[in-house]
């Protein structure tokens, strides 16, 4: 009888390790989870920060809205508003958005907007938005962050000598 | 019969230690496997990531010259490819970034502590691009040629702070140890003569040579024994009389098929950026056809009537420009029908001195 209740004891003492064993080890992983999936969330916030700023990096660039002057160096953070109404109203970013654009800014909003003096005249000129298609057909937004930045521009218009600069407001959104 | 009982208990319950015990280490020891290879893969993702950011800052800091000491990399290979459906560079063997669009001159390999990157603006004759030429410390070029000829002073000029030596004669080379030597032969006589002595010594991967011709034209060799190996002869497409930066990024292109994969991106950009001029004309165009507008005749004159109409030279350079994205054959663009529309135009805009120019 006595040597029936010390294995018992036993049996119940290897179960109780095994059990705490256990539960340290399901922790552990409930914690490595948790913390994987915060610093891929941090990781990704990261990445999408890093992708505005190339992204307004390159269009600040762009040889197709700089300021240019003959053979002379372009002017910094200058948008050409001939060409830039041109690119805006004709759609040339998102007319060739899968041949080309796509590659340069993907899943980007790019609006320029003139801020003084001006009537506060908006461009958008270039919009892809993430999207999903559901089962009836319908497109709906398939994004949960986006990251903006803005930057201030100056705007030239060569053919209005009298106010030939203004400034104005680059924003690119970028859906994550 | 007890004694025997209890060493069967004790055997038992070390065995029991045993497997439990092999069981946690195993399970330790896989987490730890997956892990180190998520890790690895990650680390070359992130690589590959910093370099495509620092490359796409380069890529647009006008004719800037960056040094970015990437010793911590230095025992990766980088790899610079371009064709068709492999365009980008990568970690020999593990992470690839696509560089689907931007025209970056590279050597085919590069393994380096310090890499060098230059950006210079492709013109033709308004920006279309910037060019991206991406060296390293230890990529030694080696420019034979005639040190009273144009190009050649201003090579070094231009080339101060890459591994550029000047020599006249390709014996007095040292290769040193560098992790390549490209030779870059102005005089355009490289192809009839065997590798010097001093270079013979290095790998065929390790040596390459582009020798310019009269016409514009390179032609790339390549290392192969004791000779040169000659690859494509290609046609420098430019307008530009100096600092052309076509010309510099045949000086860096791994060979002849990379320069010529790069410069396809570069007239597909031009297509869409001519698209752009073509607007901007049209509204100047408008502008100076209403009466009154200050200097409007004259410049109207320029636009409509000045040799052939501008718009005539415009629509002529986009149906080069379109053919030869078309194409995807840069063959097809390299001759003087892309060129002379170009050279039109430059000179066209500058005759509007009084007026609003085109670029």
């Amino acid at each position: 009888m006595k040597k029936n209740r010390k294995a018992q004891i036993r049996m119940s003492e290897t179960i109780a390790v095994l059990f705490i064993f256990f539960i340290l080890v399901v922790f552990s992983l409930i914690f490595y989870y948790k913390y994987s999936e915060v610093s891929f969330k941090e990781e990704q916030a990261e990445l999408m920060g890093l992708r505005a700023m190339d992204t307004t990096l390159k269009t600040l660039f762009l040889p197709e809205l700089i300021c240019s002057q003959g053979k002379a160096e372009p002017i910094d953070n200058c948008f050409d508003l001939m060409k830039l109404r041109h690119a805006a109203e004709e759609g040339v970013f998102n007319k060739y958005l899968s041949e080309y654009y796509f590659d340069l800014f993907p899943y980007t909003k790019i609006t320029i907007e003139q801020l003084y003096p001006g009537e506060g005249e908006s461009w958008v000129l270039y919009d892809k938005e993430k999207t999903k298609q559901l089962d009836d057909g319908l497109m709906v937004p398939d994004w949960k962050n986006k990251e903006s930045t803005y930057f201030v521009v100056s705007l030239r218009d060569e053919l209005n000598p009298d106010n030939e600069y203004s400034f104005g407001v680059l924003t690119v959104e970028v859906y994550g | 019969m007890k004694e025997k009982r209890g060493q069967v208990e004790v055997t038992f319950h070390w065995i029991y230690i045993l497997i439990a015990g092999a069981v946690i280490l195993l399970f330790f020891a896989g987490i730890i496997v997956k892990q180190k290879v998520s890790f690895e893969d990650k680390l070359g993702e992130d690589i590959v990531q910093i370099l495509d950011s620092i490359l796409a800052g380069a890529g647009v800091s006008e004719k800037t010259k960056n040094f970015v000491d990437v010793g911590g990399l230095s025992d990766y290979t980088f790899e610079f490819r371009c064709e068709e459906g492999y365009m980008g560079f990568g970690i020999k063997g593990g992470a690839f970034e696509d560089l689907p669009i931007s025209p970056v001159f590279a050597p085919k390999e590069i393994k380096t502590g310090k890499l060098i990157l230059w950006s210079l603006p492709y013109k033709f004759p308004y920006k279309v691009i910037d060019l991206l030429m991406v060296s390293s410390s230890n990529t030694k070029y080696v420019v034979v040629g005639n040190e009273f000829d144009t190009f050649y002073v201003e090579l070094q000029d231009m080339t101060e702070g890459f591994n550029f030596e000047f020599v006249n004669d390709l014996n007095e080379v040292d290769p040193g140890k560098n992790f390549h030597v490209r030779v870059i032969d102005l005089k355009g006589n490289l192809g009839g003569s065997g590798i010097p002595a001093t270079l013979q010594e290095l790998g065929d991967e390790q040596l390459s040579a582009i020798s310019f011709s009269p016409g514009n034209v390179v032609t790339y060799f390549q290392k192969d024994g004791d000779d040169w190996e000659q690859g494509e002869t290609v046609q420098i497409i430019s307008i530009a009389e100096e600092k052309d930066a076509a010309k510099y990024a045949a000086i860096f292109a791994g060979d002849g098929e990379r320069y010529m994969c790069n410069m396809m991106k570069v007239f597909k950009r031009m297509k869409y950026v001519t698209e752009v001029y073509a607007g901007k004309l049209g509204e100047l165009k408008e502008h100076y056809s209403v009466f009154g507008v200050p200097n409007g005749a004259i410049c109207q004159s320029i636009l409509e009537e000045a040799r052939q109409s501008v718009d005539i030279v415009f629509e002529r350079l986009k149906g080069k420009v379109s053919a030869c994205d078309d194409s995807e054959d840069y063959l097809s663009c390299s001759d003087s029908r892309m060129t002379e529309p170009a050279s039109e135009l430059r000179e066209l805009n500058d005759q509007l001195e009084s007026c609003v120019k085109l670029y």
